[in-house]
């Protein structure tokens, strides 16, 4: 029985099982890595231990890549886009404004918070929609 | 071991190492900075991202979630003087990672004394009542100065509820008593204002009663008097026929009917069942006298009898 191929097999394994343990699409592509090498041992006897350790590094180097560039634009797209971003899911509402836009800068309430609102020069109490989000300001227009 | 397969062990571990560090997964609710030799360069957002080992490195771990901050317990003087205990909580939310990580030390402890030095600013200018009334207004002119002062912080304050404001316990308690006076004050009030409504409900009931049996008295008076208009009309009628009858006929007629309403009356005063001695007036031997014209009358009519036999009384002028 040889050793090394035993060993990247197993150690394929346990990365995928480790995946399914904590899944996050890591410990998957280093198991992809894992069986690349095991099959390299397995076909091609007498491959020294380091070219292995090393061939095993940069395989996960690259099955990662891979899984970057290639599947990560094809993955399913959250349902929930602005989740934790609290500004850009307010982006479409319509409110009236708490302080009229004087100078380009007013404010509105949206359930308890205030939020300064950048936008054309508007009274209080006109209404406007929100178009954007700029780091804490609401880009408006009028309605 | 040999060399080769000592440096092939050295070589696995540290590169699983560099991997671990170069692969970082970030999950939802949180958002990572990335420094380059120790200077910030982006974000990482949720996800998996790929660093450049040994160049890149993690810096701050932020909670993108909307947290809560328990605002301890502190004394407020209020603008009369009066010293309450306030706690309160504080909701806030970071909305730029990069400046919660880097333009604050310790963003809790600063948002905190923020919100308490703010909360104190704005009991303070407040008289004790209106604090404990209005307390919306407080959350609100609180919310928005904290929530502009920590705009450089990069988060966000979205609601600031003051928990509990609570004075000593001595003034609690002459509050409970101006509260108690006051309710008693009102029932006493209720109480006599009920009683006046009933006695001017009771008198005006009166009034009417007495103005109505009045009435009744009136309406009663009119017809009696009317009743006794009526019967001396008839008295006055029969009279009348009386006379013209006794005119046209003889006199002793008028003893016929003296004496038939007599026994009439003598034979309802012997059935009485209670009253059988009769003291007879000193008159009646005079009524009874009438009896005589009665003979009178009908050996006049006898005397009469081959003549006539249904004669009127001879006419004796009256």
């Amino acid at each position: 029985m040889r050793w090394d191929v035993f060993t990247w097999a197993a150690l394929a394994l346990v990365l995928f099982a480790a995946e399914t343990m904590a899944p996050g699409a890591f410990m998957l592509w280093l198991g992809f890595a894992a069986v690349v090498v095991f099959l390299g041992v397995l076909l091609i006897p007498g491959i020294p231990l380091l070219a292995q350790a090393a061939a095993f590094i940069v395989l996960s180097f690259i099955s990662i890549q891979v899984y970057r560039k290639w599947f990560r634009g094809r993955e399913r797209q959250s349902d929930q886009p602005a989740l934790n971003r609290r500004a850009a899911a307010l982006v479409g509402r319509v409110v009236p404004l708490e302080r009229g836009i004087v100078q380009g800068h007013g404010r509105v309430q949206i359930a308890d918070a205030y939020w300064d609102v950048a936008g054309p020069d508007l009274p209080t109490g006109a209404t406007v929609r929100i178009v954007g989000a700029e780091g804490m300001t609401l880009q408006v227009e009028a309605v | 071991m040999s060399m080769g397969t000592l440096l092939a062990v050295v070589l696995l571990f540290a590169g699983v190492v560099i991997l671990f560090k170069a692969v970082r997964m970030v999950p939802q609710g949180y958002e990572w900075t990335v420094e380059a030799f120790g200077k910030y360069t982006h974000t990482m957002t949720p996800g998996l991202h790929f660093l450049i080992p040994i160049y890149q490195g993690v810096g701050r771990k932020i909670n993108m979630m909307e947290q809560v901050l328990e605002v301890p317990s502190q004394d407020v003087i209020t603008k009369d003087n009066a010293v309450v205990k306030v706690d309160g909580i504080v909701f806030f939310q970071v909305l730029d990672a990069a400046k919660a990580a880097y333009e604050v030390a310790q963003l809790e402890i600063a948002t905190l004394n923020l919100v308490m030095t703010n909360i104190r600013t704005s009991i303070g200018s407040m008289d004790l009542d209106e604090s404990l009334s209005k307390r919306d207004e407080i959350n609100a002119k609180v919310l928005v100065a904290v929530d502009q002062a920590t705009h450089p912080w990069g988060i966000k304050v979205n609601r600031i509820e003051l928990k509990d404001i609570q004075p000593p316990r001595d003034l609690i308690e002459s509050m409970a008593r101006q509260m108690k006076a006051e309710r008693e004050k009102r029932a006493n009030i209720l109480e006599a204002e009920g009683f006046r409504q009933s006695a001017i409900l009771k008198a005006e009931g009166e009034k009417q009663s007495t103005i109505l049996e009045a009435e009744g008295n009136r309406e009663a008076a009119f017809r009696e008097a009317e009743a006794r208009e009526r019967l001396a009309m008839a008295e006055a009628k029969a009279t009348e026929v009386v006379s013209n009858a006794i005119a046209s006929g003889n006199v002793q007629a008028i003893n016929y009917f003296v004496a038939q309403k007599y026994i009439e009356a003598f034979k309802a005063l012997a059935e009485a069942p209670n009253q059988k001695f009769v003291m007879m007036p000193m008159e009646s031997a005079g009524v009874i006298g009438s009896l005589a014209g009665i003979g009178e009358l009908a050996k006049e009519a006898l005397n009469q009898q081959p003549g006539r036999a249904v004669a009127p009384a001879p006419r004796t002028g009256g």
